[in-house]
This record gives structure tokens, sequence and C-alpha cells, in this order.
């Protein structure tokens, strides 16, 4: 028990329609490490994303923060399950950005990035609109402010919800194929503000197909398979010409 | 037979006309309002996990979707009160029981309306939703309720139309709506061209005025920080073709 990770997952399982998705996985990420996350298509990467950021429910296992198991309740000694307002509040800790960016379409860039802080941490608008420009600076989108989603590019729109998670100061941010739904041009900009992050010292953990980015800024690659992590690496080893058969046949199909 | 312009701006600006078309506009608009309201609760119950509610639900949808509004309204007005015995009062007017009738038909239809507003939101949203924290009640009220009223916008607004029209219906239980009146006049005078142009006039007023409030409606929800007039963006063409549906 006495490990510092900032979060783990043991033994975390997940059945779609009778079939098991994920199988026992074991995933854990040292505080301001950066883990990428490979494989191949329907391998799973998705699926342990959003049960270890408690979007979904999983179907076996434990998700522990700080050594702390989420998703359950101790009272008077006995455990219980989150009900769904604490889950909310768990879920605050995490940070998630989609492959989709999932912008609010109704709420301009700034109002976008105080939802969050507002309805859940009732925070006063202004304390909250100072954050947001902070963020926003830092992502370099200041200028657009007052724009709705629909009237930024793809990369703006995501460098928005990378901002958007950030405003909920999470421990944790999850990135599920943050460049994929990128034009090819668009790719840098997002890259460059999660490279600021992780130099920021957060705690990462980045599903890609950015070879590049696992290589250069991620401490460790994981390589997924058929729901299991088949392989774990510092990006030196994993792309390295002696990597272990499974790596190799995976990047040559990918490269 | 000569058109007599005279009867006709006589009954146009007459009391009971006025009043008759008030009758139409407040049942229709407190008929839209409750339908709504009940409308979105029923189509909670059809999304629900809970089968017992989805059965429940599209029971009620089915039934109401069914039965001909006429036949609604003449089931509450002339056999209810004999099944609730406590509606056999003084307060259950006419212009109640065509309350309970239109609302019972209308709240059917807007339930598949709000139904399929709420299926047409991308998925992603209530993950956006979820992942920064919101509880479920916060999910709707912040996420997904503002993006499926802009889908049902054009379709509530055809509703609230056609509930105007409907509510002349109410006439068979001797509600004393625009046409009700017009008939009364007609009966006692015989001049249909006056007396029914002069209530043309009025559910033409009424519906151009709601047609304009629609438009200014759609074009607030246009999420854009430039609204200009014709700036059309073909983005919200797919969702604005629900209408037809
Ligand atoms: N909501 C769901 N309902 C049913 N099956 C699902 C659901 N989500 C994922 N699956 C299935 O689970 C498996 C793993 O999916 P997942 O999305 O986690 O894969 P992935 O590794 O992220 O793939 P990709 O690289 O294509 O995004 C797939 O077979 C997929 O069809
Ligand atoms: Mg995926």
């Amino acid at each position: 028990m006495a490990n510092n990770y900032k979060i783990e997952t043991r033994q975390l399982a997940k059945v779609y329609h009778g079939q098991q998705v994920l199988k026992s996985i074991d995933f854990s990420i040292s505080p301001g490490e950066v883990k990428a996350v490979l494989g191949p298509s329907g391998s799973g990467k998705s699926t342990m994303l959003r049960l270890m950021s408690l979007l979904e429910a999983s179907d076996g296992g434990v998700i522990l923060l700080d050594g702390k198991e989420l998703g359950v309740e101790v009272v008077n000694g006995r455990a219980r399950p989150s009900t769904e307002i604490e889950l909310a509040r768990q879920r605050t800790r995490l940070g998630f950005v989609f492959q989709s960016f999932n912008l609010f379409p109704h709420m301009n860039v700034m109002e976008n990035l105080l939802l969050g802080p507002t309805a859940v941490f009732r925070k006063p608008r202004k304390e909250a609109q100072y954050e947001a420009e902070v963020l926003l600076k830092r992502v370099g989108l200041i200028d657009h402010c007052n724009k709705f989603p629909s009237e930024l590019s793809g990369g703006q729109q995501q460098r928005v919800a990378i901002a958007r998670a950030l405003i909920m100061s999470p421990e944790v941010m999850f990135f599920d194929e943050p460049t994929s739904a990128l034009d090819p041009e668009l790719v840098r900009e997002v890259l460059n503000v999660m490279e600021d992050l992780a130099d920021s010292g957060m705690t990462m953990v980045v599903v890609t197909h950015e070879t590049g980015f696992a290589r250069e800024v991620s401490d460790h690659v994981v390589l997924f398979n058929e729901g299991r992590i088949v392989e774990e690496a510092t990006p030196d080893n994993f792309f390295s010409a002696d990597a272990p058969l499974p790596v190799k046949q995976f990047l040559q199909h990918v490269m | 037979m000569a058109f007599d312009s005279a009867v006709f701006w006589d009954a146009l600006f007459s009391r009971s006309y006025l009043n008759g078309a008030f009758v139409a506009l407040s049942l229709a608009t407190l008929v839209q309002f409750f339908a709504i309201v009940i409308g979105f609760f029923l189509a909670l119950g059809r999304e629900s996990q809970k089968t017992v509610l989805r059965y429940f639900t599209s029971a009620y949808v089915w039934v109401f979707r069914a039965i001909p509004a006429l036949l609604i309204l003449i089931l509450v007005w002339n056999v209810l009160p004999q099944l609730v015995p406590t509606l056999r009062s003084s307060w259950f007017t006419p212009y109640m029981g065509a309350l309970v009738g239109l609302t019972l038909l209308e709240a059917a239809l807007m339930t598949e309306i709000i139904r399929s507003s709420l299926r047409s939101v991308d998925k992603g949203q209530k993950l956006a939703g979820k992942a920064i924290g919101l509880t479920p009640r916060q999910i709707y009220w912040h996420v997904l309720i503002p993006q499926m009223i802009r889908v049902a916008i054009p379709p509530t607004g055809n509703q609230y139309i056609n509930m105007i029209k409907m509510t002349s219906l109410a006439s068979v239980i001797s509600l004393q709506e625009l046409l009700y009146v017009a008939q009364q006049n007609v009966s006692r005078t015989f001049s249909y061209m006056e007396y029914y142009s002069a209530a043309a006039v009025y559910y033409l007023v009424i519906v151009s005025v709601l047609m304009v409030i629609q438009a200014r409606l759609e074009k607030k929800y246009m999420w854009t920080s430039r609204v200009a007039p014709g700036n059309f963006d073909v983005r919200n063409i797919k969702t604005w073709g629900i209408n037809n549906g």
C-alpha cells in the first residue's frame, strides 16, 4: 500500500454486451508523470480513460487517487458506493480532454470556462473570470473569449477545452486522442499546450497516435492490446531497435 | 349576398370577439405551457432505465396520440365528471374542461418532440458536463436543456400555432372561444361571410405574431457572436430539419 502513486488502478475490468473490453488492468502513474497510451483501435484505451476519470462505472477492480479509493465513501468505518453527487465532486479532481472537444456550443469561450467554477465550486463570477483570463492567455486564446465554439478552428477549440478542464484545478489530466480530429497543420498548437502543461508538472495520461509526442514528452509508454497492457517502457526503450516483438509489430502498423 | 362591411367591422371590434380571442390565446398558451412541463418529465420517463416508467409513459403517449382531440374533449367534458364526482361542481367550466383535455393531448405530442430534441444533443455534451464535475441536474439545466430548446423551438412553435386553432374545437363543449362566438352570431343573423371572416382575421393576427416571436427565438439560439440577418450558419441546417419529422 505504501506507494505514492498519484492515481492507480487495480484489476480494473469492463464488460460491454458480454464482451470483456478491459481485462484486469493495473495502471499506475506517479505525481507529475506523463504516460502515453498506445494501442490498436478497439483495444480499450478510451474505455480505461473513461473508467479512470469516473465518466463511466467499472465492472470490477478499484481506482485509487492518492491511495484513496474513488467511487466509495467510508462512513463510520463502513464503505458504501458514492452517490452521483459525490461522484461529481470527485470528478472535479480529474480533468478530461475529448477527441471531439465537446465544448458547449451554446456558450462562448469565456462562459465555457466559467460554468465549472461557478456552478460546481460556487465561485464568484469575478474571481472565476480572472482565472479564466489567466488560462486563456496561457493557451493563447485571450482574444477569442467572446467567440462561440462554431467560430473557432479545431485547434483553438481543443485549446479552449484544455483550459476548461484546467480551470477546475484537476490533479490528473486525461487526454483521449486530443489531436486525432484535427487537420494536420493544427496538431502542433495543441501539442505545444500539452507540452507546456507537462513541463509545469501536471500528471497526465495521454492516449495518442502521435508517436512523436510519446517519444519526446512522455516519461513512460504503455501499449494496449485486446483489453490488456502488453508492454510498458520508457520512450527510449519503447522506440528502440530491440523493443519486444508486440511493440515492433504495433509500430510497424502505425508508422 | 353582398358583404356588409359594417357588420364585419362591428364584429371585429366587438367585445365578444375580443373576449373569444382572449379565451383562445390564453387557453392555447396555458395548454402549451403545461404540456411542455409535463412532456419534459414524460420524455425523461420514456428514456428512463426503469422499465415501469418506460411502459407507463409509452402507453400514455400511445393513447393520446391515437384519440382525436374532439373525442378527448367530449370525454373530459361529459364522461370524466361521472367518474370523478368533484368535477361536478361549478369551477369545472368549459374552459377548465378544454384546458384539461387539450393538455392531456398536447403533453403526449410534446413528449415526443422533447424526447427527440434531447436525443439530438450530442452524447459528448453530457460527458463534458460530467467531466467538469456537474451533477446530473446541473448537466440538464446548463448543458442539455439549452441545446434541446434550440432543436425544439420550430416543432414547438408549430404545436403552439396548431393549438391556437385547436381551441376552436372546444366550441363543442360550449367554450365561448372565437369560433363559438362567430357561430352564435351567424345562427342569429345568417351573415356567414362577415362573422366568419372576422374570426379568421383574429386567427391570422394571432398566428402572425406568434410566427414573428418564433423567428426571433430561433435567431437568439444561433449561438454566434455576430448574428446578422441572412447570415445563416449551414452547420445548423441539420438540426433545423427535424421540424418536419
Ligand atoms: N459504449 C460502448 N458500448 C458498447 N461497446 C463499447 C462501448 N465503448 C466501447 N465499446 C467497445 O469496447 C471496445 C474497446 O473500445 P475503446 O473505445 O476503448 O477502444 P480504443 O482503444 O479507444 O479504440 P480507438 O483507437 O478506436 O479509439 C471496442 O470493441 C468497442 O466496440
Ligand atoms: Mg478511443
